[in-house]
């Protein structure tokens, strides 16, 4: 027997051996009374360093494809992006969470080491080539988000949260494994490209395309948050603690949309496909952007319009499927690397509004630019760049997938751009609503107990120079380096 | 250094209120004296700069002068390009002088009702100078709508915050109207750059499409032409305003704090008309062309609606106090002045919608002249404001008495602004009415009157405007200055050393420009000449 597709494959997973070995090692430490929290914390966080290093040494190098574990894992330049942007994510995450979950009872360990495994879980979404791995996947990453969601145990909203979230979870993912069961069914194979070859040589009827795509969508989009599986979502970003949220909106989401990407890709393939499935997404991309931006506007708490922005920005996102190209596809990358930065630098000043000042609505921030100008800044900052106004960064994100649809211009795109557009306004609404409130309105006063910690504010304001030096400075290698990792 | 200087002209024109409001963003708080000292300098090198500008310019070429090119973002050929010609020349001089006076008139700031720290006002001041200096100089259409945008944020905090009791609301309203206008502008701006095949790639380049614009004619089909000239028309009508786009004008000014104000008329106007000539009608001189009745309709109605908003302002007009459940009549002179804008805007519509020599210098002499008049003139109304804390046109009355020098000089800028001869804004609205006169089109029916009258019964209809704009100036100024003194107002004192120093400028230009026009009307000449045969409208005789 031939054991050398394992050494390969060990051999090529470094980055996931170290995550997994480096969560057995905190879970392990945890044991010893006499370590401290701060030193887990920096274990933790040397972990997702040593991790992020050796994928940016391969990332330079390696350019072609090679596929891992006999079809399970797809190692391409596609994969290795993604599982830097996640360890990236992961780590800004760990550090700001760092204030707040310093001080809970109980749950510290378990967040270090949940939010490790949860990485793990979204590098392998990324590089599943087969459904096994891909259900796999998206099941580790659920699971771990429900515990995630429910570590504030005595909070009643977290647990509802939690609750909230395996019952859609399952439900959906239940449904997902019964699409892929059809085509199994169909092809006798679980590899997507497999998969997707033998169905160009049948004909089968558009209902047979038009079920199981539907079906198996129910799993992914659950992960993205798009419409019509996004009812879990504002519940549970208001009931999870803060540092959780502002993980749930960036990484699980962005690694439901890799992994829909290698789905598509593998299944229908670029170009002209037996079946219009695009339909579909025009579909859910225009009904999210809508119902987003649209309920995003009666909010007044911060976490629960986030959400709804969460699912306006995967409408967009999911744009992209309309053409789904090479320079689409690039495009979604460049897109969840700004978008990451923008939300998680909302997030981290949520975070403190809600930490120090004990701010969790938009009613209650009134006036609050003059307490605290620095974060008032940042914030809108953030905010504008989640319109995509320049001269912010997420103006240029918006604007690349925009013009990745446009380009083959029919009917169809046209409309779908011009809801875009048009939501694109409306959105300012809510978004502004936020700074109208802290700089133009009139407030109380905020008392605050301790000084903001560095490690708040530090992130915090680099995030914010990257969104406004993105924008400034010529960033067409990020773009090229996007594209070059596109599928 | 010098050679530094002459070569990146623009560019420093444009760019040191933004390097000057970084610096101010590291002064302390509580340096305020060095706050404005900074911010004044920031400002002031740009007017300084505009003399060699001025000097270097060669008013004789309708090309591109002080040309500044660089890639930006080199995947999607998106240039750093900038340059000016007559039609952007005047208004880099009004921007960066107007910028300036507001600096000082924003002096007394410590007074204002609304007290909010000044560090923010003038950093977004200069930002906001940035960007206006920016649109008129930018040849890039992504450079241009980055700019267009870069206003919009500092002018929502600068209404928002330093605004009067409906700040909020005024501000949100801006920022919506516009930010819809400039959505439509990116979608035809898309369009183009995909349709664009600059020796094989897409571009921005807006001379590009000036050259190529009957290559985007065949390419698109003039049906789609027209659409792309409405969307573009819609985004910039926003910003002029144009009827039935203008309702955010009166909130924004009203609430506005004068030298916002000040700003809004004199510059951000400007911006639109600028766009209309420089984007919509370079791009698309054909549908231009079929569009210039629809101009002429909305010039008549903008100059006809305009004053009579304004007139409205004079009898009062009955509002309800959503918050108190109480009917107030309002008689805003700052609300009448800013209906003004509307009505004198549409005298520009008007030489827009000729497109001949008189019509077009008519046109940019007015956009220039307008930005002087009003902008002094809502300067006067802050002067008042600042003392009596109210605008409200009936409580005054012989002010004359206790205000010599603030009663003599808004005479002469209400002269102005309502069109006496001899004063500048005369020649403009009189060149304006001659364009609109000079068109016709005997081949066509609009409406179901002949080409042949159209333009002129129209432009006759204009006219009345100019009687109109006399009767509210004229009748404002009677109830605040002459009569009875209002005894409250006994003791008022007149006009300050630096609020003459902000107002005189003003009118000094004023009156040279009504008696030597042609010191400024020589700058843009040969521009307008080469814009004119550019678009070509049928009774334009070549040659």
């Amino acid at each position: 027997m031939d054991y050398n597709w394992i050494e390969t494959g060990l051999q090529l997973s470094r980055p996931e051996l170290l995550i997994i070995g480096g969560t057995v090692a905190v879970i392990m430490l945890s044991i010893f009374k006499q370590l401290s929290r701060t030193f887990l914390f920096l274990c933790s966080c040397a972990i997702l360093i040593g991790a992020g290093y050796i994928t940016l040494l391969d990332i330079q190098s390696y350019t072609g494809q090679t596929i891992l574990f006999k079809g399970a894992i797809g190692y391409d330049k596609f994969s290795l992006f993604f599982k830097m942007l996640f360890i990236a994510i992961a780590f800004i995450t760990m550090l700001f969470s760092y204030p707040v979950i310093k001080n809970w009872t109980s749950g510290f360990v378990e967040f270090l080491s949940l939010l490790l495994c949860c990485t793990l879980g979204m590098i392998y979404m990324a590089s599943s080539r087969t459904f096994l791995m891909m259900f796999l996947n998206l099941e580790f990453v659920s699971i771990t988000s429900y515990i995630m969601a429910g570590l504030l145990r005595h909070n009643k909203k977290s647990i509802e949260a939690s609750l909230k979230y395996i019952i859609y979870g399952a439900g959906s993912s239940g449904i997902m494994l019964f699409g892929m069961s059809f085509l199994y069914a169909i092809t006798g194979s679980i590899d997507v490209y497999t998969v997707g070859n033998t169905l160009r040589h049948l004909d089968l009827p558009n209902s047979f395309y038009l079920i199981t795509s539907i079906l198996i969508l129910a799993g992914f989009a659950y992960k993205m948050a798009i419409v019509p599986f996004h009812m879990w979502c504002p519940d549970v970003y208001e009931g999870a603690p803060t540092p959780v949220t502002a993980f749930f909106s960036t990484g699980p989401k962005i690694a439901g949309f890799a992994m829909m990407i290698r789905f598509v890709d593998g299944v229908f393939g670029k170009g002209s496909s037996p079946f219009e499935w695009q339909l579909i997404f025009i579909i859910v991309s225009v009904l999210s952007m809508l119902i987003g931006n649209l309920t995003a506007l009666q909010q007044n708490n911060l976490k629960r319009l986030m959400a709804y922005s969460g699912i306006a920005h995967a409408g967009y996102m999911a744009l992209i499927f309309l053409t789904f190209t090479q320079d689409s596809i690039g495009s979604l990358l460049f897109y969840s690397v700004i978008y990451s930065i923008m939300n998680l630098g909302a997030f981290i000043t949520i975070i403190i509004l809600e930490k120090y000042y004990n701010i969790d609505n938009i009613q209650s921030s009134a006036g609050f630019a003059y307490t605290n100008p620095f974060l008032a800044i940042c914030l809108s900052i953030f905010m504008f760049s989640l319109v995509g106004l320049p001269p912010f960064a997420g103006f240029f994100s918006k604007l690349l997938v925009f013009m990745s649809v446009i380009k083959p211009l029919n009917y169809l795109t046209l409309f779908a751009i011009l809801v875009a557009v048009i939501t694109t306004v409306i959105s300012l609404f809510y978004y502004v609503k936020i700074i109208g409130a802290m700089f133009l309105k009139q407030g109380g006063n905020f008392t605050i107990t301790e000084r903001v910690s560095l490690i708040l504010n530090a992130p915090m304001a680099i995030l914010a120079l990257a969104t406004v030096a993105i924008f400034i400075t010529d960033w067409d290698w990020l773009f090229e380096f996007c594209k070059s990792c596109s599928l | 250094m010098n050679e530094f200087i002459t070569n990146h002209l623009l560019s420093l024109i444009i760019f040191v209120p933004l390097i000057g409001a970084t610096v101010i963003l590291f002064i302390p708080n509580n340096q305020r004296l060095l706050i404005k000292i900074a911010s004044l300098v920031s400002a002031a090198i740009p007017l300084l700069l505009c003399y060699p500008l001025l000097n270097e310019y060669n008013s004789a070429s309708a090309q591109f002068q002080f040309v500044e090119r660089a890639n930006w973002i080199e995947y999607f050929n998106i240039e750093y390009y900038i340059g000016i010609d007559g039609l952007s020349i005047s208004m880099v001089l009004l921007t960066a002088m107007l910028s300036f006076i507001c600096i000082i008139a924003s002096w007394n700031i410590e007074h204002w009702k609304v007290n909010k720290g000044i560090k923010g006002y003038f950093c977004l001041f200069l930002l906001l100078q940035t960007g206006m200096t920016g649109v008129f100089c930018a040849l890039d259409f992504f450079l241009f709508y980055v700019f267009w945008e870069l206003v919009l944020l500092p002018m929502y905090f600068l209404i928002g915050i330093w605004g009067g009791p409906r700040r909020e609301y005024a501000a949100m309203k801006f920022f919506l109207y516009t930010l819809v206008g400039s959505v439509l502008m990116l979608v035809v701006m898309l369009a183009l750059y995909f349709t664009s095949n600059k020796d094989g790639a897409f571009t921005f380049d807006l001379l590009w499409y000036k050259e190529n614009a009957s290559k985007i004619l065949t390419s698109w089909g003039s049906k789609w032409v027209m659409v792309g000239f409405v969307g573009l028309f819609i985004g910039f009508a926003i910003k002029v305003p144009i009827f039935p786009f203008h309702t955010w004008l009166p909130d924004a000014h009203v609430e506005a704090p004068t030298p916002v104000s000040v700003i809004l008329a004199g510059v951000l106007l400007k911006m639109g008309v600028y766009g209309l000539l420089r984007i919509s009608y370079c791009v698309f001189p054909d549908a231009a062309i079929q569009f210039s009745p629809i101009m002429m309709i909305l010039g008549a109605v903008n100059i006809i609606y305009g004053a009579m908003c304004s007139m409205a302002q004079i009898r009062g007009v009955p509002r309800l106090d959503k918050s108190t459940g109480q009917m107030t009549i309002e008689q805003d002179w700052k609300k009448l002045i800013a209906y003004s804008s509307v009505s004198h805007m549409g005298y520009c519509l008007i030489g827009m919608a000729a497109v001949t020599t008189a019509g077009i210098t008519g046109a940019v002499f007015e956009m220039w002249n307008h930005g002087i008049i009003t902008g002094a003139l809502f300067l006067l109304v802050g002067v008042l404001y600042d003392r009596a804390h109210h605008r409200n046109i009936n409580e005054f009355g012989g002010l004359w008495a206790p205000m010599p020098y603030y009663g003599g000089i808004t005479a002469v800028m209400f002269m102005a602004s309502l069109g006496l001869p001899g004063l500048a804004g005369f020649i403009s609205e009189a060149l304006c009415l001659i364009g609109g006169f000079q068109a016709s089109d005997p081949t066509n029916y609009y409406l179901g009157i002949s080409g042949a009258y159209f333009y002129k019964i129209l432009t006759g209809i204009c006219a009345i405007g100019v009687v109109l704009g006399a009767g509210y100036f004229l009748w404002s100024y009677q109830r605040i200055f002459l009569g009875s003194l209002n005894t409250k107002y006994a003791g008022i004192s007149d006009i300050s050393t630096r609020e003459l120093i902000t107002i005189v400028p003003l009118l000094i230009i004023t009156i040279l420009l009504g008696i030597q026009p042609t010191l400024m009307t020589d700058l843009f000449i040969n521009s307008v000449k080469e814009f004119v045969s550019f678009i070509g409208m049928p009774w334009i005789t070549t040659g």
